[in-house]
């Protein structure tokens, strides 16, 4: 079945595959957590750096730097709502939302869903043509309704979004920037960064690859041995040199 | 060149020198005997690595929060990088040629900080 590329992701950057295969991540269960970790009430009241913030916060910095670009400006325009008082409504309860004390951000961010929601039944359906992104053959993603708005406030299509969270992250960019303290805003690789719990879950059962152990300690010494490169370029390529490395001997051994 | 140093035994390393029936002096000894750059950069599977490592992981671990200060090193850095690129036999070689302009240029450096720092006291 032929499917339109805006419901379809059919590329995956290797950096991106490279630092799901080496943990060990499915790379549809890793982009369906970050999916649900998107949180429309997060963009306008933000809470504290978490998995929530970061997911949220990725598709902000996206918006903002495509902003910047010249070329892209003509695609801002107004954004249709069906009732535009029931919207003001909405956005004013999730105020009053954020203004309500004894509440912990997982309560507000629960109290904030039936309003996210009321949001999202109002907007135009510019840009999500279908709730359900196919990822490869047979495999699919489920937009949140967090995830549609802020996709439809926007003006910027699902696919373009988990693209872009994609091609940020790279072990071995992270791995060079860190260490010589050149490290830049990159929500993306927060959000892959911040939980092990979150990891933890995505595998559920399954036990990272033998070889995952080998790639930390060759990373371990690697790090050190790095210690006369001040070159960030020079840096990168030997990370991804350890990477691909790894990569390659744990996809022929699956 | 003999160094007299004094150190604090830990327990648990008196202990295991003790078991096996070493002489601290001879660990250290050992250890600095194989601490080197021009090694380590040219072989660096050698055994002699892990002395390095530890070296490496000291440095790194006490600058970790000011990493400017490799600024001054960066083109005696660079050198040694372009110089184990080619690696060939005389990687070593080479490297040690590195590290003693380094180190004179290093050396040189903190005389003229020093000369600098007593010519600013007495002027104030």
């Amino acid at each position: 079945m032929n499917k339109p590329e805006d419901v379809t992701i059919t590329y995956i950057p290797h950096n991106f595959n490279v630092a799901c295969t080496i943990f060990n991540l499915s790379i549809q269960r890793f982009l369906q957590q970050f999916i649900d970790h998107v949180s429309f009430y997060d963009m306008i009241f933000p809470t504290e750096v978490d998995a929530y913030e970061l997911a949220t916060r990725t598709l902000s910095k996206y918006s903002y730097d495509k902003k910047e670009t010249p070329d892209d400006q003509k695609n801002y325009g107004m954004i249709a709502t069906t009732d535009l008082e029931g919207s003001v409504q909405a956005v004013k309860g999730m105020h009053m939302i954020s203004l309500q004390t004894g509440l912990n951000n997982k309560q507000r961010r629960e109290k904030a869903e039936k309003l996210v929601q009321k949001l999202f039944f109002h907007i135009g359906k510019d840009k999500v043509k279908s709730k359900t992104l196919y990822l490869g053959k047979d495999q699919t993603l489920t937009l949140s309704p967090d995830f549609c708005l802020i996709c439809e406030i926007q003006q910027i299509g699902p696919v373009e979004h988990l693209t872009n969270l994609m091609e940020n992250i790279s072990l071995a960019d992270m791995e060079a920037r860190t260490s010589l303290g050149m490290s830049l805003e990159n929500p993306a690789m927060g959000f892959y960064m911040k939980g092990h719990k979150i990891y933890n879950d995505l595998r559920s059962n399954e036990a990272v690859h033998p070889l995952t152990f080998n790639y930390i300690d060759d990373l371990q010494e690697l790090r050190l041995h790095l210690f006369i490169y001040r070159s960030l370029k020079l840096r990168v390529q030997k990370h991804q040199e350890l990477l691909d490395k790894y990569f390659n001997l744990i996809t022929n051994k699956l | 060149m003999n160094l007299t140093i004094t150190i604090d035994i830990p327990e648990d390393f008196k202990q295991l020198c003790d078991i096996f029936d070493f002489d601290p002096e001879d660990i250290f000894q050992a250890f600095a005997n194989k601490i080197s750059f021009p090694v380590f950069y040219s072989q660096p599977n050698s055994r002699h690595r892990w002395a390095n490592f530890f070296f490496l992981d000291y440095l790194v671990d006490t600058c970790r929060n000011d990493t400017t200060k490799w600024e001054i090193h960066k083109a005696f850095m660079d050198k040694m990088v372009h110089s184990i690129s080619k690696s060939d036999d005389k990687s070593e070689e080479a490297n040690r040629t590195v590290m003693k302009e380094w180190h004179q240029f290093i050396l040189n450096k903190r005389t003229e900080d020093l000369i600098n720092k007593l010519i600013d006291e007495r002027k104030n």
